[in-house]
This record gives structure tokens, C-alpha cells and sequence, in this order.
């Protein structure tokens, strides 16, 4: 077992704020005025009942809702853009609960598609660049190739994506996010519908990612996965966010309800510390890990 | 002169309405774009027509004769249609899109295969069973006091047919043939009972044209698209709605000959249905879908 | 062998407008009826340039071009803004508009009676005016447009335009607009088309529309359905399959007059069989569902 480094939160910076979201549907209220703040370089996990609104801000984060009242602030700027694809190429990206992937076409395809900015997307490029096109083209294949290993889906790469198993998909989509070169990455029920083995596969890739300077926020049922590998945890009850940390060691856990934008200020919270793994293998299901977990006021 | 324009658009708008009925009940029960309605349309006429000829001089005869053969051949002609095409499509689960297409399949074939038995003149119905009714200024032509009558008592009987607790099985297989079927209604049944009236209501329609201006094996296609129009616009799940729309397509398109010419009553009325589908993407698929069911 | 060559000339035609539909139906998963008008449209215009107004041939084609990509804007705004079925119904009405403009604006298309005289190509001096010639002409052309094709399949493109057919929220995910990609398809459909219009008005010099119905749509739809969506090899051999039935119905001497009529019911009956036994039709890598 692997000491762990502890890494002071406190000097994280905010990457995605949420403001007083509000939303219905038909009168019902689902979002009411909910806040929230995801620290940069870290996997938050969102927990809360079904039709609670975890979904719902997804959408709205991603830009496939808006919010009726609210504002939401991507690395201190507002979030303008209010497509899908613009935000997308902001950094955020999505996976989705069933895994949105094109299953017509070949994992190496779907990876080279999700590829951002490529050239070779803009038809004018074709006539005023058609070597750039090409050049990229072959760059970002091995780019792929190599994301392909990251996710462990090498062998598949010239395989139909609609061949795949259910829990290969869902790497296959967290494989065209890195493509899309995301820095916020949303994933809906990265656990849901997988045997353990890929539960542990998924979470090693989450990790890895957020090594590498990523913000994971998730949607997850699974809680005792999540937590383990989670920074922080969120309710969404009621149409507000709570944050709520628990450890294992020290069981003192503080829950503070953001209300309204007056009122709120800096969070006083305790925090799992956050886990910064060396190169080698880190074994997800030894419970020594929440041992580890470090409070700091 | 405007009363017997709004008339004679009452009348035809009827005969639509009968169409578009038939169309929608086939289309909710059977999910298949039915274009094929318009071979039932011709298929119906022609039958008509040859065991109309077929019997010679005596009038109520043949009439009753062809009545019942058309009836019947026509039955037959959906049921199978049913059983070889439609069934084996869904079966596959496959897309609106490809149903269409096996439809117009079935189409082209109905409509050569007459063209192959009758060519492809048009074939109409002369006797004078009756004379013009004159109302004031307005003249009722034999045929359409034919149309007027059996129009009115076939939607009669079809409204009648809405109200009755039968209908309740129907809407439930409308729905969801699976659970229907869970709930012990018999949804093959049903299915090829409304098949069965949808294809009965276009027939006649088709036979009450032959008493009128008659028609080619070509007819068909512009009068199913012009119900489906009706359908499309008044709600594919309301027949109510779908009769009270065949009648504003009619008066659309009389307007139309009225004001243009007789040639643009199709493409004003394709116009109309592309408008109508920028105004509201409800009738045929009338749900809100999720974000992620896109 | 004049024979022959005007199996050919037809068999370049309709692999021209096969490919033109597999782009639509088999790339990007868009179902249109309305290939024929665009077919229609490249034919009238072509028509009417050469006789009505005396342009040359390169002129004329160049027009015929740029105004089916104009043409094609209200499908673009259809296959944007309607999904599946509707749109499927939106392209059948367009059809039905734009035939009917054909058969009742006499003044400018000479409706039902039709355009006559027609000349053959004349690009660069040459001449292509015996059928050898054109038969030479037309091979060209298919094969420019095949080579196109070959050109798609193998660059990053094709990519984003089966991305439309297969799952337009990923492709939104990750930052592409499906809107554009569905613009790209129909209008490089469109202009293809128009093309195999040029071809067909140039070649029987004379036109009128109905051949340009929506039987005729129906018709290009089936095509690629037999033959296979999704590949090259699918449209090729539907065309095929078209073109060279009638002469395997010869085979089992059909009179004339009903030549076409049971063409029409063979052709029906495969069809359906096809859909619901072959879904894939011969050579095709992707099937609606």
C-alpha cells in the first residue's frame, strides 16, 4: 500500500460556480435556487433522490436546458453560450447515462469524431487547406490510438462501436471526451448497469484524470464507490444543493445549506482531503484509503 | 353562386372525410404511414365497376352484387396486405420511415396491376339513377345527393362507433399494443377489424367517385395525400378533428380553383401542410420527449 | 450496340442519382422524397439555358449547379427543424410543389407539353453528339462523381455526416453542429442530382415532367434500399438492378404495352421483400432503425 500525498484544498481554484439556479417544468419546481461550487482538480459526486434535479442541472450546465433564473460561471466567466456545441468547446463535456456514442461507426471512428477542432470538420478547409486536413488527420489518430489505451480499448479500435459491451461504451465515451480535450467533465451514472471489474476500470480512468488536472463532477447511485473516490459529495434534495462531506475516520460531518446568494459565505466546511496517487496501481476497494482521508479545518 | 361552391365543397369535403377517417384509423391502430390507402381508393372502383358491368341491365342487381363483391374483395385485400407486409415490417421494429416505403410498395404494385387489368384510362359510371334535386339556387347532382347520403351515414355510424365502449378496446390498443394485450384485449383483432373499416371507408369513396367524374389508377395517390393532410392537421388521434380538417382542406382547395386554377389544389394544399408542420410539431408525434430521447 | 449504349447511358444516370440519395439516406440518415425534384430541376434548368436562352454548355452546368444549391435551401431548414417522420412528409410536399410548378407554369416550363430540342453538349468545341459520344460524355461524369465519393468515404468528413445519421446529441456533445453537416449533405445531394438532370435532358432532348414525379422519388429511394445504404458498391448495384431489369423481363417476353407496368409490379415486390427480409438490400452497411 502506497502512501498517499494530501494536498491542501483551500488553495484550489473554483472552476464551476452555480447561482441561484432556478427551474420548472410545467409547475413543478425542480431547481430552486440552488448553489453550488466545484473546486478545480477534483471528483465531486452529486447524490439525491430520482427527479431531484441531478439530471436536470446536468442539462443546464451542459447547455441543453436553461435555467429559468440563475447564473452559472465556468472559471469566474459567465457561461454566454447557451448551445451545446459552444459550451462543448468551452471544455465541458458530457457523458451520458445510456452512452451516446455513434454505434454505426468504429471506436477508432467515434474517438477521431469527437476530436476537437479538427480541420477536417470545416468544408471550406477542404479547399483552402486539404494538406493541413490530412496532417491532423494523422496526428490525431495517434492521439487516438493512445486514448484508446488509455481506456483499455486497443483491440477494438477498428471494431463497430455498437459491438461493444454496455460498460465499454461508457469508457468509449469518456475516451471522446479526452478527445474533445474537456476540462469539466459531467458524467451521469458512470457506475450503473456494470460488473465490478469495470466499475474498478472506470474509476482508475477517473482518477488518472483527475491526476492530470480534470474536474470530474458525477451523478451516481453507486454511493459507496462514489465516495471512495470522490473529493467532495453533494445532495440535490428538494431543488437545492448541499454539500456534505463525511469521513470515516473522524465521523464529524457538517452540512450547510446554501440558500440564497446573500447569504451565503466562504464554506467552512471539512473536506476529504484530496488524494493525489502515485504512478503505481492504487487499490480502490482497500478500505486503508478512507483511513487516510485527513481533515483540516 | 358562393352556396353552391360552399356546397359542392361540403359534399367533396365529406367524401375526404371519409378518406381521412379510414387513413387515421389505420394509421393509430397499424403505426404505418398508410399511402397505400389511395391503391384501396382505386382498387375499390375498379372492382365496382367490372361486377357493375358484369351484371348487365338490372339496375339494384348489380349495384348490390358490386357492393358486396368490392366489400369483400377489399376485406381481403387488406388482410392481406396486413399479414405479408405490415406485420412482418413491425416486426422488425423498424423506423416510420422505412414503413412508409413498404407501403409505397404495396402501393405501386395495387395500382400497376389494375393499370395492367383496366389500362390506364379513366373508367366512370353514367347511369342517371336519379335527377337533380334543385333547392332555390342551389343544384344537387345525382352523384353528389349519392355522396351527401353516404357520406353522412357512414360518418354517422363511425361517430356512433366512437361513443361505444368497443371503441374504448380500440384506443387502448391506440396506445400500446403490448399492454393492451396484457389488459386481454385482443389487439390482432382489433388491428384488423380497423384495418379492415379504414380500408371499407376509402373503398367507397373510391366507388362513389366512379358515379361522379370518375377516375384513372392514378387517382389515388393525390387523395390519400390530401387525407393524410387532414390527419396530420386535425390530429392524428382525433377523428373528430381529422373530418373538421378534411372539410377546411376541401374549401382550401375550392378557394384555390376558385381564385387560381383547378392545377394548384395540390401544391396549396402541400403548402398549407408545410406551414401547418412550422406552427406546431405536435399531431403525429404528440409527446414531449426527454432531452436525452432525441 | 446502340442498344447497349443507351443501357449505359441510363445505368450512368441512375448511379449518379443513387449516389446522390445514399449521401442523404445512407450518410446522414435523412430520408428524403424529394430527390426527384432536384433532378427535375437540374433537367428544366439545363433545358431551358441551352434552348430558350442559347447558353453554352460549361455556362449552363455552372448555373445548374449553384441554383440546386439554392433550391435545396427549404429541405436544409426541413432537416433541421423536423424530425423523421415529419420531415419524410415535408420532403414528400415539397415534391409535390415543386412538380406541380413544372406541370402548370406553362409560360416558363411549358408544362405538360414539355421542352424539345435540347442540344447535345458542346464543352471546349468537342461535341459530343452521336451516341458514342455522349455515351463517352456520360461515363465521364459518373465517373467524376464516383470518384468523388471514393474522395468522401476516405476523409474526416464522411465521418461527421454519419455522426448526423447515427446520434446527433453526441455529435452536439462533443461540439459539432449537426445543422451544418445536414446543410453540407443536402446541398452536395442536391447538386448531384441536378446533374443527373443535366445528363437526362441532354441526352433524350426532350423533357417533360413527368418524369420527374413522385413515382420518381419513390423510384431513387428503392434504388438505394435494393442496392444497400451506406456504400458506394450499394447504389452501384442498385442502379443495376433498376436498368437491367426490364431487359430480364424481356427475356421472358412481355408485350409492350404492359412491359412497364409489370416492371413496375417486379420492382414493387422486390422492394417490399427487401425490407422486410433484407433490410441491408445487397451491399449496404446500414439499415433504418
Amino acid at each position: 500500500m502506497d502512501f498517499l500525498e494530501i494536498t491542501d484544498l483551500s488553495e484550489m481554484e473554483t472552476i464551476l460556480e452555480i447561482k441561484g439556479v432556478t427551474k420548472s417544468f410545467d409547475g413543478l419546481v425542480v431547481l430552486d435556487k440552488a448553489c453550488c461550487s466545484v473546486q478545480e482538480g477534483t471528483i465531486s459526486a452529486f447524490f439525491g433522490e430520482n427527479g431531484s434535479g441531478k439530471t436536470t442541472l446536468f442539462h443546464i450546465i451542459s447547455g441543453f436546458m436553461k435555467a429559468d433564473v440563475g447564473e452559472i460561471f465556468y472559471k469566474q466567466l459567465p457561461l454566454a453560450h447557451s448551445t451545446p456545441a459552444g459550451i462543448a468547446h468551452l471544455g465541458i463535456g458530457r457523458v451520458w447515462q445510456n452512452p451516446r456514442i455513434c454505434k454505426n461507426l468504429s471506436v477508432l471512428d467515434n474517438l477521431m469524431l469527437a476530436s476537437r477542432n479538427h480541420p477536417g470538420e470545416f468544408l471550406l478547409n477542404y479547399f483552402l487547406h486539404p494538406f493541413r486536413i490530412d496532417q491532423e488527420e494523422k496526428m490525431r489518430r495517434k492521439i487516438a490510438e493512445e486514448t484508446a489505451e488509455q481506456i483499455a480499448l486497443s483491440e477494438y479500435l477498428l471494431d463497430s462501436a455498437g459491438a461493444l459491451s454496455f460498460g465499454q461504451q461508457k469508457l468509449l465515451s469518456i475516451g471522446m471526451l479526452l478527445m474533445n480535450e474537456a476540462t469539466l467533465l459531467l458524467l451521469d451514472e458512470p457506475f450503473a448497469g456494470v460488473n465490478a471489474k469495470m466499475i474498478e476500470r472506470i474509476s482508475e480512468v477517473m482518477i488518472k484524470l483527475k491526476v492530470n488536472g480534470k474536474t470530474i463532477m458525477m451523478i451516481e447511485h453507486n454511493r459507496a464507490t462514489a465516495k471512495i473516490i470522490s473529493d467532495t459529495q453533494f445532495f440535490v434534495t428538494k431543488g437545492k444543493v448541499i454539500e456534505e462531506s463525511i469521513t470515516k475516520v473522524h465521523e464529524v460531518s457538517r452540512i450547510r445549506a446554501n440558500d440564497t446568494i446573500e447569504e451565503r459565505q466562504p464554506p467552512i466546511v471539512m473536506r476529504a482531503g484530496q488524494l493525489k496517487p502515485r504512478a503505481s496501481h492504487v487499490n480502490l476497494f482497500d478500505h486503508d484509503i478512507a483511513a487516510i482521508n485527513g481533515v483540516f479545518l | 353562386m358562393f352556396l353552391q361552391l360552399a356546397f359542392n365543397a361540403l359534399v367533396s369535403g365529406l367524401l375526404l372525410a371519409m378518406v381521412a377517417t379510414g387513413f387515421s384509423l389505420i394509421y393509430n391502430t397499424t403505426k404505418v404511414f398508410h399511402i397505400a390507402h389511395g391503391g384501396y381508393y382505386v382498387a375499390a372502383a375498379y372492382t365496382f365497376y367490372s361486377i357493375y358491368q358484369l351484371f348487365g341491365t338490372h339496375q339494384s342487381m348489380r349495384v348490390i352484387m358490386a357492393t358486396l363483391i368490392t366489400f369483400v374483395v377489399i376485406a381481403i385485400l387488406a388482410v392481406l396486405v396486413e399479414l405479408f407486409v405490415y406485420r412482418p415490417v413491425a416486426r422488425k421494429q423498424s423506423e416510420q420511415g422505412i414503413t412508409l416505403i413498404s407501403s409505397m410498395g404495396v402501393y405501386l404494385f395495387i395500382v400497376n396491376t389494375i393499370a395492367l387489368m383496366f389500362g390506364n384510362g379513366n373508367i366512370i359510371i353514367d347511369s342517371a339513377f336519379s335527377d337533380s334535386i334543385h333547392l332555390g339556387s342551389l343544384i344537387m347532382a345525382p352523384s353528389q345527393q349519392l355522396q351527401l347520403v353516404t357520406g353522412l351515414i357512414s360518418l354517422l355510424m363511425l361517430v356512433i362507433f366512437l361513443k361505444s365502449k368497443w371503441f374504448l378496446s380500440v384506443r387502448a390498443t391506440m396506445g400500446n399494443q403490448q399492454v393492451a394485450s396484457v389488459l386481454g384485449v385482443n389487439a390482432g383483432l382489433i388491428r384488423m377489424v380497423s384495418i379492415i373499416s379504414g380500408s371499407i371507408l376509402a373503398g367507397f369513396s373510391g366507388v362513389l367517385m366512379l358515379f361522379d367524374t370518375g377516375l384513372d389508377p392514378q387517382a389515388g395517390m393525390s387523395v390519400t395525400l390530401s387525407a393524410a393532410v387532414a390527419v396530420i392537421i386535425g390530429g392524428s388521434t382525433s377523428l373528430e378533428g381529422t373530418i373538421i380538417a378534411a372539410l377546411v382542406i376541401v374549401a382550401l382547395q375550392t378557394l384555390t380553383g376558385w381564385w387560381l386554377s383547378n392545377e394548384w389544389k395540390e401544391a396549396v394544399t402541400f403548402a398549407f401542410l408545410i406551414l401547418v408542420f412550422f406552427w406546431r410539431t405536435e399531431g403525429i408525434v404528440s409527446y414531449k420527449m426527454r432531452v436525452e430521447q432525441q | 450496340m446502340n442498344y447497349l449504349l443507351h443501357i449505359f447511358v441510363m445505368l450512368e444516370i441512375y448511379i449518379i442519382l443513387g449516389l446522390a440519395m445514399n449521401l442523404l439516406a445512407g450518410y446522414s440518415g435523412l430520408l428524403s422524397l424529394a430527390q426527384a425534384a432536384f433532378y427535375g430541376t437540374g433537367a428544366y434548368i439545363t433545358a431551358m439555358l441551352l434552348v430558350n436562352f442559347g447558353y453554352s454548355f460549361p455556362a449552363t452546368f455552372s448555373i445548374v449547379v449553384l441554383v440546386s444549391l439554392l433550391a435545396c435551401i427549404p429541405i436544409i431548414v426541413f432537416a433541421i427543424r423536423f424530425r423523421d417522420l415529419f420531415f419524410i412528409l415535408a420532403t414528400l410536399a415539397w415534391q409535390v410543389i415543386v412538380y406541380s410548378v413544372l406541370y402548370n407554369w406553362v409560360s416558363v416550363t411549358n408544362g405538360p407539353y414539355g421542352i424539345s430540342g435540347i442540344p447535345k453538349p458542346v464543352v471546349f468545341g468537342y461535341s459530343f453528339e452521336s451516341l458514342h459520344q455522349f455515351a463517352l460524355f456520360a461515363g465521364l461524369v459518373c465517373l467524376s462523381v464516383l470518384f468523388f465519393f471514393y474522395a468522401l468515404n476516405r476523409s474526416p468528413l464522411v465521418r461527421y455526416l454519419q455522426g448526423v445519421r447515427d446520434d446527433q446529441l453526441a455529435m452536439l456533445t462533443f461540439g459539432k453542429s449537426p445543422s451544418y453537416y445536414k446543410a453540407i449533405a443536402i446541398g452536395i445531394s442536391s447538386a448531384i442530382s441536378a446533374i443527373a438532370g443535366v445528363l437526362y435532358a441532354t441526352y433524350f432532348s426532350f423533357i417533360d415532367p413527368s418524369s420527374f414525379s413522385i413515382n420518381e422519388s419513390i423510384l431513387i429511394i428503392s434504388i438505394v434500399l435494393i442496392g444497400g445504404l451506406g456504400t458506394i458498391r450499394g447504389s452501384v448495384a442498385g442502379a443495376f438492378f433498376y436498368v437491367l431489369l426490364p431487359e430480364l423481363l424481356k427475356l421472358f417476353n412481355v408485350p409492350d404495352s404492359s412491359a412497364s407496368n409489370i416492371r413496375m409490379m417486379v420492382y414493387a415486390f422486390i422492394l417490399i421483400l427487401m425490407v422486410i427480409y433484407r433490410p441491408y438490400g445487397f451491399f449496404g452497411n446500414y439499415r433504418f432503425e
